[in-house]
């Protein structure tokens, strides 16, 4: 049983590293920018769906399709922000919700359309394999979507200490009037902030395919784990958002093992009231 | 402010007008001619359960494109079907609009809803007006035990279906001399779920055999099965069996080959085992799972494997079960106006109470025929046990039926 | 003289628009009745959540809690101990009320605001489902089937129209509630602590009592609706009363009619339902394909109005004129 309780919690990680890298867009964009993004599921799946698409038209490996989804992805970052994002950043963040809440309803609706409502993976030679070392057990492709996680957390955290176009995010982030003063050109900077969280939801996307299920109707599940993560985390923070999907992904895991009906979802939300209450800026928050 | 009010009132009135034009509109198009039987489907067209919806919306329009190519109605001197689909949406409260609409069309009869909360709303409005409503795919209990009189399910009742597999499973051990007696029960926390949950515990315990555990978790928001899995493997259970969704049951047989978890059975229950992407995504590793239905995809009755290499060739998929329960359905419906001569929906439901359909007869393919009681349950349906070999699902169980033999217990995972 | 007649004149069009919904009933059938039933109801909800987003200016996603403990306490005490949905009506908008202040205390203690609130208020309503799902009392996810037949002492009617009316009643008092709030000092309070919370702070407005205040009596009448669900659609489930699905229905009506207006919510939802229904009805709204298009177009329009009329459809005709010449006016 032991050995069950730590293989569960392993599992839990790897996919813990997954939502931490979803909430990670979403928190970037928060915290640079103070834009509630409801729509960071969809950014997840649309790439998952093109990843699956060339999957079975040519199967390219969806790894392999990191290089056509990461500037895809990226771009489509740019193209909302100009055409939505930078409208609404003086609006409350109910609007923000709404509106992104309606660009979700229209992609949900829009891939409905393109790929019907059937769930799909893609189903490389690897999709089931095991890693098996002594008493641990690990999906290999769980395994390697982790290791890409961390490295694209890895690098962003290089970018936003050491690149200019990072620190001035980060200087946006705290003080934007501040830092339009010193010279910054905030916009700019806002725009790239948006893509760089557009381009990360992408790479899940693609990674996770090979594993994960999906249909029209997961961007929103996507969504929901995200603001776990985030509010345990702290909105705002990356490395709470990491810590915040860790954290989810292992409750629920373990969750798996020890109860018998699935207080699922409650559990975690239950852990958000917990934090929101005696830690409201998150665990990691400012 | 008294001009905002002055506005917003004239738009309300200017509203009014417009739904009470719109409906002009739609109750003109749909009104039956003097010699159409209008049928309407209420299904999920989109939503979650779209896929079940169209396939069983592709299934009563087959049979209705059949019936007016064939000469219609011939006792309603050659009639033709006119059917019309309406969209749930996956939403109960639509379904229940959606069926008001069509009974207020004049409608002879619907089919409905893909969805057990839809079932239910929906046919409290044909019980209201009186005008049948068959479904062909919903498994809740309660939806016939209100006393109804006007609802009809061609499929067997939850129970019926779940403990099938448990049925197969003790032949399988008497046959083969094993003693695989331990239970883990794996089901969703629907209505259905929870009923297939019900019944596998209470006929396990009925046959001698252990639970070890009944585990009901949280479908929209469960992904993965690894934890309850791994429980199961190292408490013994010999035995898996469940009710689950598509996304589910795919997932539910790649994490037990994920940890390496060889049980001696994997039985699933409707639901997801049926759905076509559960062989699509999982491939060889679905070798030996077994699977409880009232659709066979293999039967030798009737017309059914022209029709099945015909599906095949047209829609590029495995026949599923809801496309069959679509086609079934409606064939029952023409046999009820060929036998009463009548497009009241009244006498149409008396005659489904009488009526007896046997297996094989014209489209009617879900097993074993069909005949009503006063509730509305079909008392010749049954479950065949399907097994998947080679990628392809055959069945096994029970032996006057199967057309090919067990593989018990399960091959192992490669 | 001009000027009274300018006062007079809505109330006018108030009376004749409502002589109208009095009499509808006579002249529509079922369907269209059951349509419009369904339309006010979610006005009705509008109305409810707008207490709290448009007046109070809290944005709560957990709204559908309230509904559902109405339509759950309703319904169990009817099922299991034989007590009328006319007195479990109000049961449960005191419970939901209650339910409303413990979650306002916890939350309005710690200062959460804007989208932490949001989320704060959604998983709420995630964890009640969560133990909802997982009651045996109340039938977990099975849900309760309500029975069908005309019992008025009992708030089960066969015919459609009894409905109606009870529904219009509701939306009165909605109304009503929202008018007599908006003219009162709460409603004035609300709306200092809306513009600028600390501002109306400094100035001495207990701003978390009255916020308190809102958020109750909101829950209490969004409880209200949910017992005439239980009624009318006669089957719950944690699924369908807990879930999301009323929460965007209850705030997109709000959101595009006019949050913190009277008649906003009122307008938006009702455009949203007929525009369904409308598109429900046209000849080619059998095919998924066009389902799914117009779904998106509805999106689409969802996104375009709140760009460009953020206050809402009401101030539609203020647009308007300020467009005929006045160029001064925003």
């Amino acid at each position: 049983m032991f050995i069950v309780t730590l293989n569960a919690t392993i599992n839990g990680l790897l996919y813990g590293s997954i939502w931490g890298i979803i909430a990670l867009g979403f928190t970037l964009v928060f915290g640079v920018m103070d834009f509630v993004n409801f729509a960071q599921g969809f950014f997840v799946i649309i790439p998952a769906f093109f990843s699956y698409f060339l999957f079975v038209s040519w199967e390219i490996d969806p790894y392999l399709s990191l290089l056509f989804i990461m500037p895809l992805s990226f771009g489509l970052g740019l193209l909302v922000y100009k055409y939505v994002g930078v409208r609404l950043l003086d609006e409350p963040h109910s609007a923000h919700i709404v509106v992104t809440l309606g660009l979700c309803f229209f992609i949900e609706n829009l891939l409905l359309l393109l790929a019907g409502g059937d769930l799909r993976n893609a189903v490389t030679s690897y999709t089931s394999d095991t890693i098996q070392w002594g008493w641990m057990m690990m999906s290999y492709p769980r395994f390697w979507a982790s290791a890409v996680a961390w490295i694209c957390v890895f690098l962003l955290f290089l970018f936003l200490k050491y690149t200019d176009t990072g620190r001035s995010m980060r200087a946006a982030a705290d003080n934007r009037e501040g830092a339009r003063i010193v010279g910054i050109h905030v916009d700019r900077v806002y725009l790239i902030a948006f893509g760089v969280s557009v381009l990360i939801a992408g790479i899940a996307g693609a990674v996770i395919i090979p594993f994960y299920l999906i249909s029209p109707f997961t961007g929103m599940d996507f969504l929901g784990k995200a603001f776990a993560a985030v509010i345990i985390g702290g909105l705002g923070s990356i490395p709470g958002a990491m810590i915040g999907g860790l954290m989810i992904g292992v409750v629920e895991s373990i969750a798996g093992v020890f109860f018998k009906a699935s207080l699922g979802n409650a559990v975690t939300f239950f852990i958000m009231i917990l934090v929101l209450l005696f830690k409201p800026n998150g665990l990691f928050g400012e | 402010m008294p001009e905002k009010k002055l506005k917003s009132w004239t738009m309300i009135a200017a509203l009014c007008g417009l739904l009470g034009g719109s409906f002009s509109f739609s109750a003109s198009e749909a009104l039956g001619a003097a010699n159409e039987v209008l049928v309407a489907g209420v299904l999920p067209l989109t939503g979650t359960n779209a896929s079940w919806g169209i396939r069983n919306d592709r299934g009563i329009r087959y049979v209705v494109d059949w019936v007016n190519a064939h000469g219609g109605i011939k006792s309603l001197k050659g009639a033709k079907f006119k059917y019309v689909s309406a969209d749930t949406e996956t939403k109960a409260d639509v379904a229940g609009s959606q069926t008001e609409k069509i009974v207020s069309e004049n409608v002879s009869c619907v089919f409905g809803c893909n969805q057990s909360p839809g079932t239910l709303v929906a046919s409290q409005v044909t019980e209201r007006k009186g005008v049948p409503l068959i479904t062909v795919s919903d498994y809740d209990p309660l939806i016939t035990q209100r006393g109804f009189k006007y609802i009809f399910r061609t499929v067997p009742v939850m129970d019926k279906i779940s403990t099938s597999v448990l049925v197969f499973a003790q032949a399988m051990n008497k046959s083969q001399n094993t003693k695989f007696t331990k239970v883990g029960i794996l089901c969703e926390d629907s209505i259905v779920g929870d009923s297939a949950a019900k019944a596998l515990e209470k006929h396990t315990k009925e046959i001698g055999y252990t639970v070890v555990d009944v585990v009901k978790y949280n479908a929209a928001t469960t992904r993965d099965f690894t934890g309850v899995l791994s429980r199961y493997k190292a408490q013994g259970v010999e035995l898996i069996v469940g009710h689950n969704r598509p996304a589910d049951s795919i997932q539910i047989v790649r994490n037990l080959k994920e940890i390496v978890f060889n049980s001696a059975m994997i039985g699933g229950i409707g639901g997801g085992w049926v759905a076509p992407e559960f062989l699509r995504n999982l491939g060889p590793l679905s070798e030996g799972v077994i699977i409880a239905s009232s659709e066979t995809p293999d039967v030798k009755v009737g017309k059914f494997a022209e029709l099945k290499k015909e599906y095949e060739e047209k829609y590029k998929e495995e026949m599923p079960s809801t496309f069959i329960g679509g086609i079934s359905g409606a064939w029952l419906l023409y046999r009820a106006i060929e036998q009463c001569a009548s497009t009241d929906p009244k006498v149409i439901a008396k005659t489904l109470h009488s009526i007896e359909i046997k297996y094989g007869d014209g489209f009617y393919f879900q097993q074993f025929g069909c005949k009503f009681d006063e509730k509305g349950d079909n008392t010749l349906a049954s479950a065949v046990i399907f097994q998947v070999q080679n990628n392809l699902r055959v069945s096994v169980f029970p032996a006057e039926f199967a057309n090919h033999k067990p593989i018990w217990p399960k091959p192992v995972f490669k | 003289m001009s000027n009274v007649s300018r006062t007079r004149k809505p109330y006018y069009y108030l009376g004749g628009a409502g002589g109208i919904l009095l009499f509808l009933p006579l002249v529509m059938n079922d369907h269209l009745l059951t349509v419009a039933i369904t339309g006010l109801m979610w006005a009705y909800l509008c109305l409810s959540w707008n207490l709290v987003f448009g007046f109070a200016g809290q944005f709560s996603l957990g709204h559908a809690l309230f509904w559902g403990i109405g339509a759950y306490t309703s319904t169990v005490l009817f099922v299991n101990y034989g007590l009328t949905p006319w007195v479990g009506i109000f049961v449960g908008g005191f419970l939901s009320a209650i339910a409303a202040w413990l979650i306002s205390l916890v939350v309005l203690r710690y200062r959460v605001k804007g989208v932490y609130f949001a989320l704060m208020t959604l998983a709420f309503a995630e964890v009640f489902t969560g133990l909802a799902l997982n009651w045996d009392y109340i039938r977990g996810p099975v849900g309760i089937l309500l029975p069908m037949k005309n019992s008025p002492g009992n708030l089960f009617f066969i015919a459609r129209a009894p409905y109606y009316y009870f529904i219009l009643g509701l939306l009165c008092l909605g109304l009503g509630v929202t008018y007599g709030i908006q003219k009162s000092k709460l409603g004035y309070y609300l709306k200092a602590v809306r513009e600028d919370e600390e501002a109306a702070e400094v100035s001495g407005v207990p701003s978390s009592r009255y916020k308190i205040l809102a958020m109750i009596i909101s829950a209490f009448l969004t409880a209200l609706g949910g017992t005439f669900y239980a009624q009318f659609f006669l089957y719950i489930s944690p699924e369908i009363m807990f879930g999301f699905g009323s929460q965007m229905t209850m705030m997109i009506g709000t959101m595009v009619g006019g949050a913190g207006t009277l008649l906003g919510p009122v307008l938006g939802s009702l455009v949203f339902s007929f525009l369904g229904e409308l598109l429900r009805s046209l000849p080619l709204a059998h095919s998924r394909e066009i389902v799914t298009v117009e779904r998106m177009i509805w999106a689409l329009v969802l996104v375009v109005v709140i760009f460009y009329l953020p206050g809402g459809l009401v101030t539609l005709g203020d647009r308007v004129k300020s467009r005929k010449g006045r160029p001064g006016t925003s």
